[in-house]
């Protein structure tokens, strides 16, 4: 993982406050010579933030928002381990469906987005979708290749001590293919959560997408932005309050020099 | 008392080429056996088949005084690999304790634990339960391989060079492990090498193979006082005249 020992950890926050710091100097400094509608200046977008807050839908639209990127990641993570697991232990069938994926990683999520207004119309399904396609292949190749590294001495291992198959499956192939899963799963839901936005914007009456494109629309640039923040700030929180402690305590058996 | 291992007029092709032809002999129960031979002798094939990892070829293959039927039945056994096959994600003791996760019915998870903390003890590593393989040296990883094969009690432990990997001086710390062990277990024991010296040392006899197809060369009897090391004059004789006949 990191190279940086562990004594440097006060530096390296102060490193990131320095960093911080700069680029809302930078923001700020840039948004003297702009006009408002352009680029809104730090303190503008702070009261936007604010006023956010106190318009009732926040947290609402952060909900449904969230509840939509979950369910798809669920769902694409539902389907696509077991896929990939299953592609990954029978490599004639891997070797038949492979264009397949290829072809569906190829269509971008405008286009199912697209798809999904038709298909679905205004709804929750339409994010839902559109989230799912996008991470599905992810999480389905991630895993994938993960059952390819299975080892076959471990299996072995396995049927000396005559172990069933269902035993193999959840003794030596789940935890060979977890970190794997981890690591698809993390690329799934940073991928879902952008493109769910995406979906919003066209297909839905409510949630951040659509927020983001009513402010756009009556050129209220300051909320735009206020909500960029809010993503940004939740993403990064999510990654090293849940993920990156998470997969510490998961795969603490790792060489970590 | 019924051998513990008996093979009678075994052999064993892979496809057109014969890799083992008619190889006989006994095993008798607590007795530790060498399989000898250069690579290519089929001793890890013969191996395999005892331990059901493989389906017989000809021949009779007895386990305990009972034909054993295909690679079905063969609870008394453990095997020890040449790698050591501990899987990283678990501690030494959750290694240990794969060896009875398998059984039917199902060993409670906190006797397991008691079990898997005593084998460790009995091969040197206590207070290496809590440690992930990385964490551990080459021969105590042995160690934790050996453990896991003990765990369930075996009546018979079949060996695959297992110590091979490891460098001479290590080796020989297992070496006189697993006598003290089986001193104490008196379990059978018939491991595969090509080590002439292993053989001496731990084998009471030495099944020699000649290769291609694998058959019985002789059979050599061991009877020197153990311990034996390799530079006492004895052992050394011993040594050179096993050498002569490989």
């Amino acid at each position: 993982m990191s190279t940086v020992p562990r004594s440097s950890f006060a530096s390296t926050i102060a490193q990131r406050v320095v960093l911080v710091v700069m680029l809302l100097a930078l923001w700020w400094l840039a948004s003297l010579r702009m006009p408002q509608f352009v680029l809104p200046g730090p303190l503008r977008v702070a009261h936007a933030f604010l006023g956010l807050l106190q318009s009732g839908t926040f947290f609402d639209d952060l909900g449904i928002t969230l509840y939509r990127v979950v369910a798809g990641f669920l769902l694409a993570a539902a389907v696509g381990a077991p896929l990939g697991i299953a592609l990954g232990s029978n490599p004639r069938v891997a070797h038949f469906f492979e264009p397949l994926l290829s072809i569906v990683n190829t269509v971008s999520s405008a286009i199912w987005a697209v798809f999904a207004i038709i298909w679905f119309g205004i709804s929750n399904s339409t994010t839902i979708f559109v989230v799912f396609m996008t991470a599905m292949p992810l999480i389905l190749t991630n895993v994938w290749q993960g059952a390819l590294t299975v080892d076959s001495n471990h299996v072995e291992l396995a049927r000396s001590f005559r172990m069933s198959q269902t035993q193999i499956m959840r003794k030596i192939f789940l935890p060979t293919i977890l970190p794997h899963f981890f690591a698809g799963a993390r690329l799934a839901f940073g991928f879902g959560w952008r493109v769910s936005l995406v979906a919003e914007t066209i297909g839905s009456s409510n949630g951040i997408g659509y927020r983001l494109r009513q402010a756009a629309d009556l050129v209220q640039t300051d909320q735009v932005f206020a909500w960029t923040v809010t993503l940004v700030v939740l993403m990064l929180a999510l990654e090293a309050g849940v993920l990156k402690p998470l997969e510490r305590h998961l795969f603490r058996w790792k060489k970590t020099d | 008392m019924s051998a513990a291992i008996s093979l009678r007029g075994v052999g064993k092709h892979f496809g057109s080429l014969q890799v083992l032809d008619a190889v006989s002999f006994d095993v008798t129960q607590g007795e530790i056996v060498a399989l000898l031979g250069t690579s290519g002798c089929g001793k890890s094939t013969l191996l395999n088949m005892v331990a059901g990892l493989l389906e017989p070829g000809e021949g009779e293959l007895w386990i305990d005084g009972k034909r054993a039927e295909g690679t079905k039945d063969r609870n008394a056994l453990s095997y020890m690999f040449q790698e050591d096959r501990l899987l990283p994600w678990r501690t030494a003791r959750a290694n240990a304790e794969f060896g009875l996760e398998a059984a039917s019915p199902a060993i409670a998870s906190r006797d397991r634990h008691t079990r898997a903390n005593a084998v460790l003890d009995l091969v040197g590593l206590q207070g290496f339960a809590d440690a992930h393989p990385h964490q551990l040296s080459g021969g105590m990883r042995s160690r934790v391989a050996l453990a896991r094969s003990l765990v369930t009690g075996p009546r018979i432990l079949l060996m695959d060079e297992p110590f091979s990997k490891l460098d001479p001086q290590m080796r020989t710390q297992m070496h006189d492990e697993l006598l003290r062990i089986h001193a104490m277990q008196r379990m059978t024991v018939l491991f595969v090498t090509h080590d002439v010296e292993e053989a001496i040392v731990l084998a009471d006899r030495v099944v020699v193979l000649a290769p291609r197809p694998g058959r019985v060369r002789e059979i050599v009897s061991v009877d020197l006082p153990r311990p034996r090391t390799a530079t006492d004059p004895t052992v050394a004789e011993a040594i050179r005249q096993l050498r002569l006949l490989i």
